[in-house]
């Protein structure tokens, strides 16, 4: 696909407006390579990541900002391959290979809900832009059933795996089997425990907790002309470590700011407790802020409890409770569009897949994957208002 | 008479109609993918049915005898973390014990036996309803399993521990000059096949469960004690939850808290398929084999395919369907016949025109 149709897509599914607001590409910071707020490379265990996050300026917040996030991931990475043509896909690499036979990749997906839909979404496009051919498998939440299509893939000769891992340890088995029929292994979303492989692709959750630390930070600062307030932090599952990655991006930033006090409930992704907690703790607090691990889940039952105690005020209107999160759902976009959420540090779920295969294809053509191999260019930072047109 | 032999042959055809249909597959599945009937894949295929097949083992005791055992699965999924917790070091998600595995299997068998019993007990002794008995089994068991984890994998056992699951017996030197293994799971799967046949089929354990299956009041009055041949077939069937769940454990080379989870679908409809009745007192071992079978040629043939999974899903509910669908009618055809053969029976002197 073109970035000319992903183009297209976005005026199917956005609608920018020109008067001057702008998006910005939160702080993609240091080890990303020099791509855009692009993708987070794994290299076995390493960890670094790309989220976007996106904000905008006070005085321009009633102006309706319609951004659904993946089209603005799409619209970042038209924009990165429309400035710099040069670093366009690796397909010639893959062409020659394909002189023989088609290439093929297996694609394993854990489920097919939420997310993972999305993920798996943006794996076909990766593949087919590369002019490969994509197959998959739904393991449905089942490590044995994943081990099971995983022996398909070996028995059918995929050229490569790509799994979302069911289970971080249990998928070691399969990653030995496909090691013994040299067919390489990557992952995205979920790094194996336990095991080598070629390299996997997550989001920064860390990141993202500190992004939305400093978007509070800010709302704060500039409430009260100095960093100082009651956050409340509703927590996910605290079992696992996306959980405690987000809470520690968070609260690592908010250590330096003593006068900002953080009231911390765990919810267990759980939308039932998002709502309970945050009716218990509003209620007997002056809570000035919310920060959600998954504003997935928690956008609409804060909100519907804000709006139970009295306190669902908009932005910039006198007893507005500042609503930040990570993931960037549908949910908390549109709350940011009505004006109730503020900021949303979000996963750039449909690129990881298109990310992925660019760093297929350097193996498939003999090279090595370096720490810091960079596959597409885009601009750092904000992207430029002279961009939209061309996008748009 | 030739009614009766053509009437003869229809059972006979639907007794063995799972061979029939596991051979179509393979044909089937062979002309449709190039890569789907070579050694590797066939051998694989018994692997990947190897647990299934062991829970299809015990469920079909329990369903001969006109009971079944929904717990099973929960029971293979915590024997299997059982171990895993006993054997795995702290760092991979055990207790740190790192018993000898020998051992961790023994204790794994004697909990799955131990399962079964307590199944069997209150549903003989206590007269409770074994619905509802090993679904509330299920719940507790996976419960446990998540709680002892607690809601971790286990993993990295040693070698000994993964030998069913994972090691080879043997390998074979093909025409290609790669070796192909043959794997201990596939040749543990057929033996245990074969053993249970030969119980069922040749011992008097085994015909006595038929018996207490087709008509429990007549093997009460006949003198077989129906309370002990069930609590029996629960405990075997424990038994093969165990083995499933250590044989699992090491393909996969390591225990997760969902393991099993949602299979005992799979173990009923393979079973059933395999022409194991669910009203009891019916079917054989060697063919739910065959169904264990045509269920994994299916899993792995649609799989290559690239059949979506969704519709995966839809031609398993088919296959089901369509096994309980001749079941049913073999049921009323051999009660015609029954039928038939009362009143020829009789002294009114009818002549059956079908038997005469």
């Amino acid at each position: 696909m073109s970035p000319h149709v992903l183009g297209s897509a976005i005026v199917q599914h956005t609608n920018l407006d020109s008067r001057g607001h702008y998006l910005s590409l939160g702080q993609c910071q240091a080890p990303v390579f020099d791509a855009l707020c692009l993708p987070f490379v794994h290299f076995n265990a390493c960890f670094q990541s790309t989220v976007l996050q996106f904000q905008w300026e006070k005085k321009m917040k009633k102006v309706a900002l319609l951004l659904v996030f993946g089209v603005l991931f799409s619209l970042v990475l038209s924009a990165c391959t429309a400035v710099a043509p040069g670093a366009a896909p690796a397909t010639p690499a893959a062409g020659e290979e394909a002189a023989g036979e088609k290439i093929t990749i297996g694609y394993g997906a854990p489920e097919l809900s939420g997310g993972q839909g999305g993920i798996m979404a943006g794996m076909e496009l990766g593949a087919k832009n590369q002019g490969w051919e994509f197959v998959s498998n739904n393991a449905n939440f089942d490590a044995s059933a994943q081990a099971n299509q995983i022996d398909d893939f070996i028995a059918s000769g995929v050229n490569a795996i790509v799994t979302v891992p069911v289970d971080s340890q249990a998928i070691c088995a399969a990653v030995k089997k496909a090691k013994d029929a040299g067919i390489p292994f990557y992952t995205i979303d979920r790094a194996p425990i336990g095991c080598e492989i070629n390299m996997t692709v997550q989001s920064d959750n860390y990141l993202a907790g500190k992004q939305s630390a400093e978007a509070m930070v800010a709302l704060l600062t500039e409430k009260y002309g100095e960093p100082k307030g009651t956050v409340l932090e509703l927590q996910g599952n605290l079992g696992q470590n996306v959980a405690q990655l987000r809470g520690g991006g968070f609260n690592d930033v908010m250590k330096e700011y003593p006068n900002i006090k953080i009231i911390s409930k765990p919810t267990d992704w759980d939308a039932a407790k998002f709502s309970q907690n945050t009716l218990d703790v509003v209620a007997a607090e002056p809570v000035d802020g919310i920060y959600m691990h998954s504003d997935c889940v928690g956008t609409v039952p804060v909100t519907a409890a804000l709006e139970q105690l009295g306190k669902k005020v908009k932005a910039g209107e006198e007893g507005h409770i500042f609503l930040a999160g990570v993931d960037g759902c549908a949910d908390a976009l549109q709350s940011i569009r009505d004006g109730y959420s503020d900021q949303a540090s979000s996963q750039p779920i449909p690129d990881f897949g298109v990310v992925l295969a660019d760093y297929i294809a350097i193996e498939f053509a003999g090279g090595t994957i370096e720490e810091g191999t960079v596959t597409r260019k885009a601009h750092h930072g904000r992207l430029p208002r002279s961009s939209s047109p061309t996008l748009v | 008479m030739s009614k009766v032999n053509s009437g003869n042959l229809f059972v006979f055809l639907v007794e063995n109609l799972i061979w029939v249909l596991v051979l179509v597959a393979l044909i089937v599945f062979s002309l449709l993918s190039d890569k789907f009937l070579t050694p590797f894949n066939m051998v694989n295929l018994l692997v990947r049915v190897a647990a299934l097949g062991l829970l299809v083992i015990g469920q079909s005791f329990t369903l001969i005898t006109g009971n079944f055992d929904l717990s099973s699965e929960s029971t293979m999924g915590l024997t299997a973390m059982v171990g895993g917790l006993m054997i795995a070091s702290t760092v991979n998600g055990g207790l740190g014990w790192e018993v000898n595995p020998l051992i961790a299997i023994a204790v794994m068998i004697v909990l799955g036996c131990a399962i079964g019993w307590i199944n069997g007990t209150l549903i003989t002794k206590f007269k409770m309803n074994n619905f509802i008995v090993t679904v509330a089994m299920l719940m507790i068991l996976r419960g446990v399993t998540y709680a002892i984890s607690p809601g971790q994998s286990t993993s990295f056992f040693p070698e000994l521990f993964d030998f069913l699951g994972s090691g080879s017996v043997m390998r074979i030197q093909q025409a290609t000059g790669r070796f192909l293994p043959i794997p201990a799971a596939a040749i543990f799967l057929i033996l245990m096949f074969a053993v249970s046949h030969v119980v069922t089929r040749y011992r008097r354990f085994g015909r006595n469960m038929y018996a207490v299956g087709s008509n429990r009041s007549a093997a009460d009055a006949a003198g077989i004690d129906s309370q002990r041949v069930i609590l029996l077939v629960y405990i075997v069937s424990g038994l093969f939850a165990a083995l499933a769940g250590l044989l699992e454990a090491g393909r996969m080379d390591s225990a997760t808290p969902r393991m099993g989870s949602g299979m005992i679908f799979s173990v009923q409809a393979a079973a059933v398929i395999g022409g194991i009745s669910l009203f009891g007192g019916r079917g054989t071992l060697i063919g739910a084999f065959g169904g264990v079978l045509l269920w994994g040629i299916l899993d792995t043939g649609l799989n290559m395919l690239q059949v979506s999974p969704f519709w995966i899903e839809v031609s398993r509910g088919l296959l089901l369907l369509f096994a309980v669908f001749l079941d049913a009618m073999k049921v009323r055809y051999l009660h015609r016949i029954a039928v038939r053969k009362a009143l020829t029976g009789n002294t009114i002197g009818l002549q059956d025109p079908v038997m005469t």
